[in-house]
């Protein structure tokens, strides 16, 4: 977890130099990059078939993985690839959308519009994500314009 | 969806900057809901979410956030606008919620929307009476109303000073003509927000049949779906609140939350009963008093309190002794007490028998002067029956799924 946790951070570091980093979002990381592999790092080059790859682990391990960060990791997380993302959204969606808190203000209720608007998010709100009891997540406010636009392309 | 009470302009910030660009980039609160904004906002939300099935208001902090640690609250979207989290301190500041309930139906009315579940958390102040006054708001908000099938109200005692002269009119006046208008309720639950004024008439006309003699006032109401009842925070007579329990032949769950039970019973000085006589008496009659009490599937009883004496003003809370044993004096002896209980139906249970049992483990110490809010066990996440916890959530939504 201390590894993945790393490499999401450091992920996360490439991102904010190059936005170019979120574009390629089908990009499959277990063969471009070795970054996100969960074996030990050599001196001598791994053998890229044998190696137990991050995207390789059934999805449920890697949502227990997930499970462990924090807000922000876990939206740097869900940046990295297309496949983590995929992955996790199901989780994610439901933790943050199912049950979700607005207060009479601008800001917050354009940001209700902003959900009830997006075809991929509302049905969690509609009441499709029944299980978490969640509701914002106050540290990504300034993320929340990536997160939609990705889901709406 | 969740309409939070905090508020963001009043916000009390440590930086300049923060209060800055909350004023810079938002219009007023009280702008926002003068001009209608916030109603059409909400109209057009609720218009895109046609299968929403909760909404609720809330004032305080939800726990639960575990990402971020055991401490962390989820708040409501928006509140760190313009916050930088190493330097600022920032405490939430909260909007009454009297006008947000009739809001909230009218936006959904307008959607034509209908949600299963009204949710009403609220610690801070309760919904007065006046946020149950419809008869301004139009009629689309009578489908909102007759598709309710949970409504969790967070009530405001209104006090003494508002009963009617026959005493059953004033007092919870609109909310009376509110709940006629869900019939299809399964589940209610009331916490009023102070237990030192009884709600009594309330209650009265909860338990009384439809057809009696009635006085002035909306008539009683046929519930004939409910299941669920809860009762938080509040003083009433046992002879009203097993009226109560007798009166909805479909129930099968009933969970009394910081209920305090006044005795009626006149006694001599030299006669004073236990402390724990009145909730044991209730308890002993609340078996009979079920329509059906096979159907009972679940009891939840948690800090009672009782006024032992019509003479005292004190009132004690009583527990239930897990052990009671009889000393070489023939007295009981009450050993290991809890001060929540409940009862889960299953197979060859009898909640008579369990209630009987209960009646006779029920002990306090006398006196204590201290009220039901200055329990030792009492702390804000108990002020009130409080919401599902995820774990049940995800119970109780695995069988709609």
């Amino acid at each position: 977890v201390a590894l993945v946790r790393r490499q999401v951070r450091q992920t996360r570091n490439r991102s904010r130099v190059s936005q170019a980093s979120l574009r390629p979002v089908g990009i499959d990381i277990s063969m471009a990059s070795s970054d996100l592999s969960l074996s030990p790092m050599s001196s001598t080059t791994p053998d890229m078939a044998t190696m137990a790859h991050l995207l390789r682990l059934p999805p449920e391990l890697m949502l227990r993985i997930s499970a462990h960060m924090t807000t922000l990791d876990l939206g740097s997380f869900r940046l990295t690839c297309k496949q983590v993302e995929t992955n996790l959204f199901e989780s994610f969606a439901r933790e943050y959308f199912s049950k979700r808190q607005f207060m009479i203000e601008q800001v917050s209720l354009e940001a209700l519009v902003g959900i009830a608007n997006h075809k991929t998010l509302a049905p969690y709100l509609n009441g499709k994500g029944l299980l978490a009891c969640a509701f914002t997540i106050a540290r990504l406010t300034a993320h929340r314009g990536d997160h939609w636009s990705r889901h709406t392309t | 969806v969740i309409i939070g009470l905090d508020t963001l302009h009043d916000v009390e910030s440590s930086t300049f900057a923060h209060r800055s660009t909350i004023h810079r980039t938002n219009i007023s609160r009280d702008v926002f809901l003068a001009t209608g904004r916030a109603r059409d906002l909400l109209v057009e939300a609720f218009s895109k979410l046609p299968s929403l099935r909760r909404v609720g208001l809330r004032d305080y902090e939800g726990n639960g956030r575990y990402r971020e640690g055991e401490k962390a609250k989820w708040k409501s979207y928006g509140w760190s606008l313009g916050a930088d989290h190493n330097l600022d301190r920032v405490s939430e500041r909260y909007a009454p919620p009297d006008s947000m309930l009739p809001l909230l139906l009218f936006a959904l009315g307008e959607a034509s929307v209908a949600p299963t579940n009204l949710e009403t958390f609220l610690r801070r102040k309760g919904l007065p009476d006046c946020s149950f006054d419809l008869s301004s708001l139009p009629s689309d908000v009578t489908p909102v109303l007759s598709g309710l099938k949970t409504l969790l109200l967070s009530l405001e005692d209104t006090g003494p000073y508002n009963h009617g002269q026959d005493g059953s009119t004033g007092h919870h006046h609109h909310l009376k003509k509110f709940l006629h208008r869900t019939p299809l309720l399964e589940h209610l639950r009331c916490n009023f927000s102070n237990a030192a004024i009884g709600p009594e008439g309330f209650l009265s006309w909860l338990g009384a049949t439809p057809g009696a003699t009635q006085k002035a006032g909306p008539a009683p109401i046929t519930l004939d779906h409910l299941t669920t009842l809860d009762l938080g925070m509040l003083r009433m007579t046992s002879k009203t609140l097993l009226q109560v329990a007798a009166r909805f032949p479909t129930l099968k769950a009933l969970s009394l939350w910081k209920v305090v039970l006044l005795c009626t019973e006149e006694r001599s000085i030299d006669d004073e009963p236990p402390v724990g006589h009145v909730w044991s008496k209730f308890l002993h009659k609340l078996g009979e008093a079920f329509q059906a009490p096979e159907a009972i599937s679940n009891v939840m009883i948690g800090f009672a309190v009782e006024k032992s004496s019509t003479r005292s003003h004190h009132i004690n809370n009583v527990k239930f002794a897990r052990k009671v044993t009889t000393d070489g004096n023939g007295e009981k002896q009450f050993e290991d007490p809890e001060y929540q209980v409940s009862y889960r139906k299953h197979v060859g249970s009898s909640v008579q028998n369990w209630l009987e049992d209960l009646g006779n483990r029920a002990f306090g110490n006398r006196p204590v002067y201290a009220d039901v809010y200055n329990s030792e066990d009492d702390d804000d996440e108990d002020d009130e029956i409080g919401e599902d916890d995820d774990d049940s959530d995800e119970d109780d939504d695995d069988d709609d799924i």
